[in-house]
C-alpha cells in the first residue's frame, strides 16, 4: 500500500491539475469507496458499480476545471457525476423508468408489519431479501436508503450529495422506509402464498 | 406545561429515533410509546429495519472498486497529463513565434522605414556603420569600427548600436534582448556596410527592446 499524506481537497486538486499523480491517487482513495458502494447499492451489480466509479474519475481527469469549489464540495461534485451515471446505467438496463415512480407503490402503514416479518428481518438470512427489496424501490427512494441507511450519512450530508434540501431527504427517507417495509412484507408473504 | 405528543407527530420523527440521529422531541416520543401500543409497534418496526439495513450494508461485498479500476485510471491520468503538457508546449511555441514575429515586424519596419543619415548616431561608442570598411572589412558585414576595435568577435556583452526608430522614444527602465535573423541586405539598407556578394545571407543580431515594445538598439552576433 502506498503511503498517502493528508491534504485538503482543494490542495490535492490543484496538485492533480499540475500533473501530480499521487494527488490524484489520494483523491481517488478518499472517494472511490463511497461512490462504488452507492452505485452497487443502487444497481446491485458490481460491474456497473465499477463502470460508474471509473466514469466519475475519468471525468475528473478529463475536465477537472468543471469542479467549482464555490458551488459545493469535491465529494458532492464527484458524487453528482456518479449518481447521474448510475441512473443512466439503470435506465439502460431496465428501459426508461421514471425517477419518482413511487406514487404508484403501496406504502406501509404505521405499525402494520407483521411480527413474523420483524422476526425475519432480525435474522441474518434476511439480508438477501432486504437487498432485493432495496433494489426494487424506485431510484429516488433507493438512493436515500443507500445514503442514509446503508452508508449511514446524516440528512445534511445526503442533502449535499443529492443537491436538495434536508427536509426533502427526511420526507423522502420516511416514504422510502415505508415502501421498503411494504415490499419486504410482500416478499415475505410470497413464498407462503405460492406454497399454499 | 407538559408537551403532549400525538401519533401523527410521532410518526413524523420515528425514523429519526430509529436511526439514532438527533431528535429534539426524543423524551416526549419515548413517553408517548409507553401509552400508545401502535406507535410502540411502529418504533420497533423502524428500529428493526434500521438494524437489518446496517447488517445488509456490512455484508454487502465488495466495498470498494477493484484495484484494476485504479490501475486503468492512473494510466488514463498519465496519458491526459502528457496530452496537456504537449498542448502547453505547443502553445508556448506558437506564442513565442508570434511574439518574435511581432517584435521583428514592429521594430524592423520602423527602423527600415525611417532611415536616417549616418551622422545622427555618431556617439563615440556607436559609430555610424556607414563608415568605410577600410582594409579590414570582413566578407559580409562590418560592424562599427569602435565596436570592432573593442570586441572583434561581437558577443553577449558588446554594445548596441542605436536604432533610428528609438530616437524619439522615452528612456527605458526595463529592456529585453531578442535574438533574430535578418537578411544582410536589410542591414545594408540602414547603413551597415555589407559586401555585395553576401547581401542575400542571413545575419544573426540581438535587438534591444524597451518595455514599450520599441526597438532601441541592435548588435550583430554573427
Ligand atoms: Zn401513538
Amino acid at each position: 500500500m502506498r503511503p498517502y499524506t493528508a491534504g485538503s481537497d482543494d490542495d490535492l486538486l490543484r496538485r492533480m491539475q499540475n500533473g501530480d499523480e499521487e494527488a490524484f491517487a489520494m483523491i481517488y482513495h478518499r472517494y472511490q469507496g463511497g461512490i462504488y458502494r452507492f452505485a452497487l447499492h443502487m444497481t446491485g451489480n458490481p460491474a456497473m458499480a465499477e463502470e460508474v466509479t471509473q466514469e466519475v474519475f475519468m471525468a475528473l481527469i478529463g475536465q477537472p476545471d468543471r469542479f467549482d469549489s464555490l458551488k459545493g464540495s469535491l465529494q458532492a461534485f464527484l458524487f453528482g457525476i456518479g449518481r447521474n451515471h448510475t441512473l443512466r446505467c439503470l435506465e439502460r438496463e431496465r428501459g426508461l423508468m421514471p425517477l419518482d415512480a413511487g406514487g404508484e407503490w403501496q406504502t406501509h402503514a404505521t405499525g402494520e408489519a407483521s411480527l413474523e416479518l420483524l422476526d425475519d428481518l432480525a435474522r441474518r438470512e434476511s439480508v438477501a431479501r432486504l437487498r432485493e427489496a432495496v433494489k426494487s424501490l424506485p431510484p429516488i427512494y433507493r438512493e436515500v436508503i443507500a445514503l442514509c441507511d446503508l452508508e449511514e450519512k446524516s440528512y445534511a450530508e445526503a442533502a449535499q450529495m443529492l443537491a436538495c434540501a434536508v427536509g426533502t431527504i427526511r420526507s423522502r427517507l420516511h416514504r422510502a422506509r415505508g415502501l421498503l417495509l411494504a415490499k419486504l412484507e410482500a416478499l415475505y408473504r410470497a413464498p407462503a402464498n405460492q406454497g399454499g | 406545561m407538559v408537551f403532549a405528543m400525538t401519533c401523527e407527530m410521532f410518526n413524523s420523527i420515528v425514523d429519526d429515533l430509529a436511526r439514532g440521529g438527533f431528535c429534539e422531541e426524543e423524551a416526549e416520543a419515548l413517553d408517548h410509546v409507553k401509552i400508545c401500543p401502535g406507535c410502540a409497534q411502529r418504533l420497533a418496526e423502524a428500529q428493526t429495519l434500521t438494524l437489518a439495513l446496517q447488517r445488509a450494508a456490512e455484508a454487502w461485498e465488495p466495498k470498494e472498486a477493484p484495484p484494476e479500476v485504479e490501475r486503468l485510471l492512473l494510466i488514463r491520468f498519465r496519458q491526459q497529463r502528457n496530452l496537456v503538457r504537449w498542448h502547453r508546449r505547443k502553445q508556448h511555441w506558437i506564442m513565442g513565434a508570434v511574439a518574435a514575429g511581432i517584435v521583428l515586424m514592429v521594430g524592423l519596419s520602423f527602423w527600415l522605414a525611417r532611415p536616417v543619415p549616418a551622422h545622427r548616431y555618431s556617439s563615440p561608442a556607436m559609430e555610424s556603420p556607414r563608415q568605410p570598411a577600410k582594409q579590414s572589412a570582413p566578407p559580409s558585414l562590418v560592424p562599427s569600427p569602435a565596436v570592432e576595435a573593442e570586441n572583434p568577435q561581437p558577443a553577449e556583452d558588446s554594445e548596441f548600436l542605436p536604432l533610428p526608430s528609438a530616437e524619439d522614444a522615452p528612456p527605458v527602465t526595463e529592456e529585453q534582448v531578442v535574438r533574430i535573423s535578418v537578411p544582410a541586405s536589410a542591414l545594408q539598407e540602414i547603413g551597415f556596410p555589407v559586401s555585395a556578394s553576401t547581401t542575400s545571407e542571413e545575419v544573426t543580431a540581438d535587438i534591444l527592446i524597451g518595455e514599450d515594445g520599441i526597438a532601441r538598439g541592435i548588435r550583430i552576433v554573427q
